[in-house]
């Protein structure tokens, strides 16, 4: 579904990925683990076009998409749910979710989704009429989420949908994520600092540290590495 | 018992003559649907881009001369009023696409010198290409400042109540817009975060360009609208802006019903000073005296009547 081939990305001057190749399967959850500034969140961007990457290739479903806009890109079929949430906090939630369906012109399918997203985060219909400000940590993200979904996406990326949020309501929030992928085979690009939690619910995973990919395996070699015990998963 | 009190006006009180008093009152609403329409745009811009467009008014002055130039030209009066607005579109577009463009991301202070300088430019330019011969211009009305309609408590110009009318009208079509149209909400969107609005696949740079073309559209139809009342020369819009700008900041810089609400405030009480200001003080004190009332109402509501801070947990 998704492959990077030999990114190489800068802020200015400040080098934030070399030479990165991961490949997304089809249906599956990949996961990206790596400390601070190991360059996740570049990556995700530079598969969204919000960072153009100096070198290498971005490819969906086999066509090449590093030279496009974001604006394209989400058209493509790529859903970004970025870090931070990043929600129009003085909008309602249901303008929210309607704004994520901004490239769609089916309006029936368009309600579908709606519906869709409603059955996943029914407290998200609670609060329809809500400003996104609003709502609690937990139901912000549930809401980022929902509204990466009303692209109807074929790959949604995930950046730390844990952030800020209590342990309980971020295991409820990974639950929903397995299910969507179960459910709906859809494609999930992950980037998650709880690594125990990540590698719990991606199939494959990618170890970076700065900017680079130093390793990448199963999701269950990974749990059972010497290095990444000791690193990411503390024990 | 209230002759000392009536003593202190320039005009009989409102209780002597209240005809007088509902007229100004209309009067007011009619120049403050012109300030509420100048206040949106400069509160359209603010939202998208956090910064005060300086050249507001000098778009708005090059507009009205260039439909005063069509006049000339034989144009009719009805059809001036449609293409000022028009015209104003197609220059803030322009400006946003040449001159704002390049300057997009820079520090804010950085825009705000642009639009200082834009206001230099348009300023001279049509100084250089109108301002000749006898100024101020007189600038022609669809209607007649003269003739007055009877509403009952008071009789208004037919020219005042038309511009009540027209700017009441743009100020629903522009609420529909925003409130019920998917551009709209994507305008929204964009003024509020405009990373997000690009991740919903929402064409930034676009939405940039249109709240300018909106926002100078805006201007233009208000120049055209306010000129026959206070005719046209290369200033003649700096009042207008001050006022206006005082509107927007009374409603809150952000807020799209405080700017309409701000601007009909504004007019209805620069009117009302200018009428019964005592003659000690003079009417020409209509404008620090409004200026001093926005300054009384700020200590008490920093951030305007309807201004907020947006709500965000973090």
């Amino acid at each position: 579904m998704l492959r990077l081939e030999g990114i190489t990305a800068a802020y200015g001057p400040i080098l934030a990925l070399r030479d990165v190749s991961l490949e997304v399967e089809e249906g599956s959850v990949v996961t990206l683990l790596g400390a601070n500034g190991a360059g996740k969140t570049s990556t995700l961007r530079v598969i969204s076009g919000l960072l153009r990457p100096q070198a290498g290739r971005v490819e969906l479903a086999g066509e090449r998409i590093d030279h496009l806009s974001p604006e394209r890109i989400v058209a493509r079929g790529v859903a970004h749910v970025p870090e931070g949430r990043q929600l129009f906090v003085n909008l309602t939630v249901r303008e929210n979710l309607e704004l994520g369906a901004y490239t769609r012109r089916d309006r029936a399918g368009v309600r579908q989704d709606l519906e869709r997203v409603f059955h996943y985060f029914p407290i998200l219909k609670e609060r329809e009429r809500q400003q996104a400000g609003t709502l609690s940590g937990g139901e912000q993200q549930m809401l980022a989420i929902g509204r990466g979904l009303m692209s109807r996406p074929r790959l949604l990326l995930l950046d730390e949908p844990s952030l800020g949020l209590a342990p309980l309501v971020t295991r409820e929030i990974f639950e929903i994520i397995r299910a969507i992928n179960a459910q709906e085979r859809l494609t999930v690009l992950l980037v998650e600092q709880n690594a125990r939690l990540a590698l719990g619910v991606a199939r494959k995973g990618y170890v970076l540290e700065t900017g680079r990919v130093v390793l990448a395996d199963r999701a269950e070699n990974l749990r059972e590495n010497e290095e990444v015990r000791r690193s990411y998963l503390g024990y | 018992m209230f002759q000392w009190l009536g003593q202190l006006f320039l005009a009989p009180p409102p209780w002597e003559n209240p005809q007088l008093f509902g007229e100004q009152v209309v009067a007011g609403l009619a120049t403050g649907s012109v300030y509420a329409l100048v206040a949106l745009a400069i509160v359209l811009i603010y939202r998208s881009t956090d910064i005060v467009n300086f050249a507001q008014g000098e778009m708005a002055m090059f507009t009205t001369f260039a439909m005063w130039s069509l006049h000339l030209a034989g144009v009719n009066t009805w059809v001036l009023i449609v293409l000022a607005a028009l015209l104003g579109l197609a220059l803030g577009a322009v400006v946003e696409r040449v001159v704002i463009r390049p300057v997009e991301g820079k520090p804010e202070l950085s825009v705000i010198v642009v639009t200082l300088g834009l206001f230099v430019v348009l300023n001279s330019v049509a100084t250089w290409v109108w301002a000749q011969g006898v100024l101020p211009k007189t600038f022609p009305t669809p209607l007649s400042l003269l003739e007055s309609v009877n509403l009952g408590f008071a009789r208004v110009s037919q020219h005042h109540v038309a511009v009540l009318a027209i700017g009441v009208a743009v100020m629903v079509a522009l609420a529909a817009l925003f409130n019920y149209t998917r551009l709209g909400l994507a305008m929204r969107a964009t003024a509020q975060n405009p990373t997000a609005a690009r991740l919903m696949g929402i064409n930034v740079g676009n939405m940039l360009t249109l709240g300018w073309a909106l926002s100078a559209g805006l201007g233009g139809l208000a120049g055209a609208l306010i000129a026959p009342i206070t005719f046209l020369h290369p200033a003649f819009m700096l009042s207008v802006l001050l006022y206006a700008f005082a509107a927007a900041v009374l409603g809150g810089l952000n807020s799209v019903p405080g700017a309409v609400v701000g601007g009909f405030a504004i007019g209805v009480v620069e009117n009302l000073l200018g009428t019964y200001t005592p003659d000690w003080l003079g009417a020409e004190m209509k404008l620090p005296l409004t200026l001093l009332l926005l300054v009384l109402v700020l200590l008490v509501r920093p951030t305007g009547i309807f201004g907020t801070q947006a709500v965000r947990r973090v």
